[in-house]
């Protein structure tokens, strides 16, 4: 079921962070999540929810329908260092899919089942190595601290600490 | 002039494979390889780590069904402490089951809705822009929201039973780390509807009908596709019945002769073989009685439905009884067949989680048991896409030392090879353009085997499909990407 959001002074936003973190910097987003998760500010807000995945699939259309803001989270390999932030809409051709969903189309199946399009942004974190080894290689690490630092300016969270 | 044509990759499948077809100067298909272009090299990364982490190390190879991989190794770790495979306390064997059985359902709902129903709702020769989830969300909305709840259904019981969303760590030496709380139970046993496993199973039904509708309209074309006679494999519980989780090891030829009459699936290495092929980095598995050339064999939906004797629970074996007469009890090759046996795995699957979240085995308190170490541990799952085997050896000092793994996709190298030259045979023989019709079936006919190859990255940036035609002397003559 839809998560039950608590009506706060901005927006719903989910920040949604995916990839494998056994695959070096594939983990980048997950990583951003765990680094929101345990930084300043993140205590008693109800307005930013956190989530992380190995894929987007068909569900996270409906979870993503419950909220006014969505800002997917992956790991690039063409993205420009340290990180690129863009705004990104409902897709509704498929190039090429797999078992997993790109954002926009999770963002055209929210939008064709439940009639909701939230504001949708994708920050694509450059990454570098994609071995089948854990932990993030040392510039993916210093691209994660800048997009941490710019995320959480954007969620206001530095001020809440 | 002899052409060549490169399909690579192939859509809607994880990871990625690449498909080449080579066409004499007639015409006539000369040859036709599916090559898996990456080697993953899964056994080198867990060897060296201490095996108590293998169950959660080994979830990182897949991201579409690593509950099978935890799963599978749990079951081999059991054996190296001395529990044992029939070893486990009752809630740990049970909570191990509804996290199996959760997976089944959601990742067999997840084919069918996203990659399977577009092919059946819009045909093979649609355009791709509406071949696929969003066309199906367009024109058959019921039916795309239906998939979206059954597919989190299960993942959300994977959730609760795994303990986490990314590299569950339910599964451990010896047991299970957590009971179910009876208010996780009753969320999805009570839960409002839609969203209860009774709704879940009425829904599996739901999807089984509209597909038997769809074969009734469609015999030539779903009968027809790839049909190739096979060897079998699969586990069986003790009894004959069809299991995902435990049981002996069992293979059947194509005209339902046990050739491997339900063995101890720790023997593996005396009864299957692996042979290397120069042009791919994926093995060819077969059966050692056999021989190479004889004994490869299908497995996963197909292969578990024409092994299996019945099914335990009366929805699904009702079904079970019509599929089994439809080929008049003799095994069914037919590649399309594979999404039927998938729907009537997805409705018993349904009803285990269902009739197990009723069993007060998965509030007990004993979670873990020990035994004496040992050296050496087989385990072996049913996945979703067929039967997968993870072996270790480990030293005095715990680490492992050896480890051998054979995944579904794996087992079922040679048979999509099969069925992609029965597309090229009929297909795409004495044609002189490819279209995208042509394209499509040659990733039907690899879709109905589901497979899951070089999968668990997918930063942005990757996986165009790009279409190549090179001829006999290596010229590229036409160039397609899509």
């Amino acid at each position: 079921m839809p998560p039950k959001i608590a009506a706060g002074s901005r927006k719903a936003t989910l920040v949604c962070g995916y990839g494998n973190p056994g695959r070096r910097d594939d983990g980048l987003g997950p990583a951003l999540v765990a680094g929101l998760e345990s930084g300043p500010g993140r205590k008693g807000r109800k307005d930013v929810r956190t989530e992380a995945r190995l894929q987007l699939n068909i569900e996270d259309s409906l979870t993503v329908s419950a909220f006014e803001e969505v800002i997917f989270v992956d790991a690039s390999k063409r993205a420009k260092a340290p990180f690129e932030f863009r705004r990104i809409r409902p897709r509704t051709r498929l190039a090429f899919s797999t078992h997993a969903l790109s954002p926009q189309s999770v963002l055209a199946l929210c939008r064709e089942l439940y009639g909701r399009k939230p504001e949708a942004f994708l920050l694509a974190i450059r990454g570098y190595v994609w071995d089948l080894e854990e932990g993030l290689t040392p510039k993916a690490e210093a691209n994660l601290a800048r997009a941490l630092k710019f995320m959480a300016g954007r969620l206001s969270l530095a001020k809440k600490s | 002039m002899g052409r060549k044509i490169t399909i690579e990759p192939i859509t809607r499948i994880e990871g990625h494979g690449k498909v080449t077809i080579h066409l004499d100067d007639a015409g006539k298909v000369s040859q036709s390889r599916f090559h898996i272009v990456e080697f993953r090299g899964f056994e080198k990364f867990i060897q060296g780590r201490p095996y108590w982490e293998a169950p959660v190390l080994v979830q990182r190879l897949c991201g579409i069904c690593p509950v099978s991989h935890h799963l599978a190794s749990a079951k081999a770790v059991d054996i190296i402490v001395g529990v044992g495979p029939d070893g486990l306390t009752a809630t740990a064997e049970k909570m191990r089951r509804l996290m199996h059985y959760g997976q089944m359902f959601q990742s067999h709902a997840l084919h069918f809705f996203h990659l399977v129903s577009p092919d059946l709702l819009f045909g093979a020769d649609a355009d791709p822009a509406i071949r696929n989830i969003i066309g199906v969300a367009l024109k058959h909305k019921d039916l795309a929201v239906q998939g979206v709840l059954m597919r989190k259904f299960g993942q959300e019981l994977i959730e609760v039973t795994a303990g986490k969303k990314i590299h569950g760590t339910g599964a451990i030496p010896g047991g299970i780390n957590k009971n179910l709380s009876p208010e996780e139970r009753d969320r999805f046993l009570k839960g409002p509807d839609p969203y209860n496993a009774d709704h879940m199973v009425a829904w599996a039904q739901g999807a089984l009908d509209f597909f038997k509708d769809y074969h009734s309209k469609n015999k030539a074309w779903i009968d027809g596709f790839a049909d190739f006679p096979s060897n079998y494999l699969s586990l069986v519980r003790k009894d004959g019945a069809l299991d995902f989780y435990h049981g002996p090891l069992r293979a059947v030829d194509a005209q339902g002769r046990k050739v491997l009459p339900d063995v101890d699936y720790r023997d593996y290495l005396d009864h299957i073989g692996e042979e290397v092929r120069s042009w791919s980095y994926m093995k060819f598995p077969y059966l050692k009685k056999l021989g190479k050339a004889e004994g490869w064999y299908r497995v996963g939906p197909l292969a578990r439905l024409n092994t299996c004797d019945f099914v335990p629970t009366p929805l699904a074996q009702k079904e079970f009884e019509t599929f089994k007469a439809y080929t008049k009890g003799k095994p069914n090759g037919m590649s399309l067949h594979s999404h039927w046996a998938r729907l009537i795995e997805l409705l018993h699957a349904g009803e285990v989680i269902r009739d197990l979240l009723k069993d007060k085995d998965l509030q007990g308190p004993n979670l873990v048991k020990k035994g004496t170490k040992t050296h050496n541990g087989v385990g072996l799952v049913e996945a979703p896409r067929g039967t997968l085997f993870h072996h270790y050896q480990v030293d005095d000092n715990d680490q492992i030392t050896m480890a051998n793994l054979i995944v579904s996709t794996t087992n079922n190298n040679e048979p999509m090879n099969r069925a992609v030259h029965w597309v090229a045979d009929n297909v795409l023989a004495g044609q002189k353009e490819i279209t995208e019709g042509m394209m499509n079936r040659v990733e039907i006919a690899i879709r109905a085997y589901d497979p899951c190859l070089s999968c668990a990255t997918h930063a942005l940036g990757t996986m165009p499909l790009e279409v190549t035609l090179v001829d006999d002397r290596g010229k590229d003559i036409d160039c397609r990407r899509r």
